[in-house]
């Protein structure tokens, strides 16, 4: 178990892990983006369209790890709560 | 391993020494040119690459490393900077590595294994920043055919626990 999480924690969280140096530099090309004003949008479209219905809890969910449909839920959410009457 | 230790053994006058010297300085010039899988070809079955996290450390399996790469791993890890949704390695590095003199540590007989040190450093260039590693490699080699495998090689880096930008590339 233990000897599980040392190696766990090489793959994941080393300096040089293959997956945490794919997502620093994912991290990085986000913040250099952020810094550019001529955008003032977010693209979440990632799986749109490609979203499966969720037979279980109702809804829809992701058709693969990626989709960004929890995001596009939150801001429907949002959109929905912030439209409501007083 | 039960080793005899040869460190006052004269270098110049030992054909083996100089053989492996050649072997771990063509190591080196295969990753400087990216080729990974030949890079891969270089290491035995059972082998092992070794990164510790601190100088003195005795175990990979009970403490953190920075690498700790059975065959299987080293092979996912190849697989990967030839992916071309590698990210971090879009664009690739660009890497030169100098080693110092090779000093043959231990020899053991038995397993004809021969331990060996040399000290590196690697210049990585990448995106416009580049990075200096430096450290003590250690290669245990065995002969196999009319060459050499590796059987295991420890990177005892001089900033081992120091805080470390993304790592891609072996050194």
């Amino acid at each position: 178990m233990f000897r599980d999480t040392v190696r766990f924690a090489n793959a994941i969280n080393s300096p040089a892990s293959a997956i945490l140096t794919d997502d620093l530099e994912v991290y990085r090309r986000i913040r250099d983006g952020m810094t550019n004003e001529d955008s003032e949008w977010l693209f979440l479209g990632r799986g749109a369209g490609r979203d499966v219905a969720d037979n279980q809890q109702g809804g829809l969910r992701g058709d693969h790890g990626t989709s960004e449909i929890h995001i596009r839920n939150q801001f429907k959410a949002w959109l929905a709560y912030m439209s409501q009457p007083a | 391993m039960t080793a005899t230790s040869l460190k006052s053994a004269a270098r110049r006058d030992d054909p083996t020494l100089a053989e492996i010297e050649d072997f771990v300085d063509h190591e080196a010039r295969l990753l400087d040119q990216g080729r990974y899988d030949d890079w891969l070809a270089l290491y035995a079955d059972d082998a092992y690459y070794w990164v510790p996290l601190r100088p003195e450390q005795k175990s990979a399996q009970d403490e953190v490393s920075i690498f700790y790469d059975d065959r299987m791993l080293m092979e996912t890890r190849v697989r990967r900077l030839a992916h071309a949704q590698a990210h971090a390695q879009t664009p690739h590095s660009r890497t030169v590595r100098v080693l110092g003199r090779l000093a043959l540590d231990a020899h053991d007989a038995a397993k004809g294994e021969y331990v060996t040190s040399a000290t590196f450093m690697m210049i990585e260039y990448r995106q416009g920043e580049q990075r200096v590693y430096g450290g003590t490699a250690r290669h245990c080699v065995r002969r196999a055919g009319d060459g050499w495998r590796i059987a295991w090689k420890r990177v005892d880096l001089v900033n081992a626990e120091g805080v470390h930008e993304p790592i891609s590339i072996p050194f």
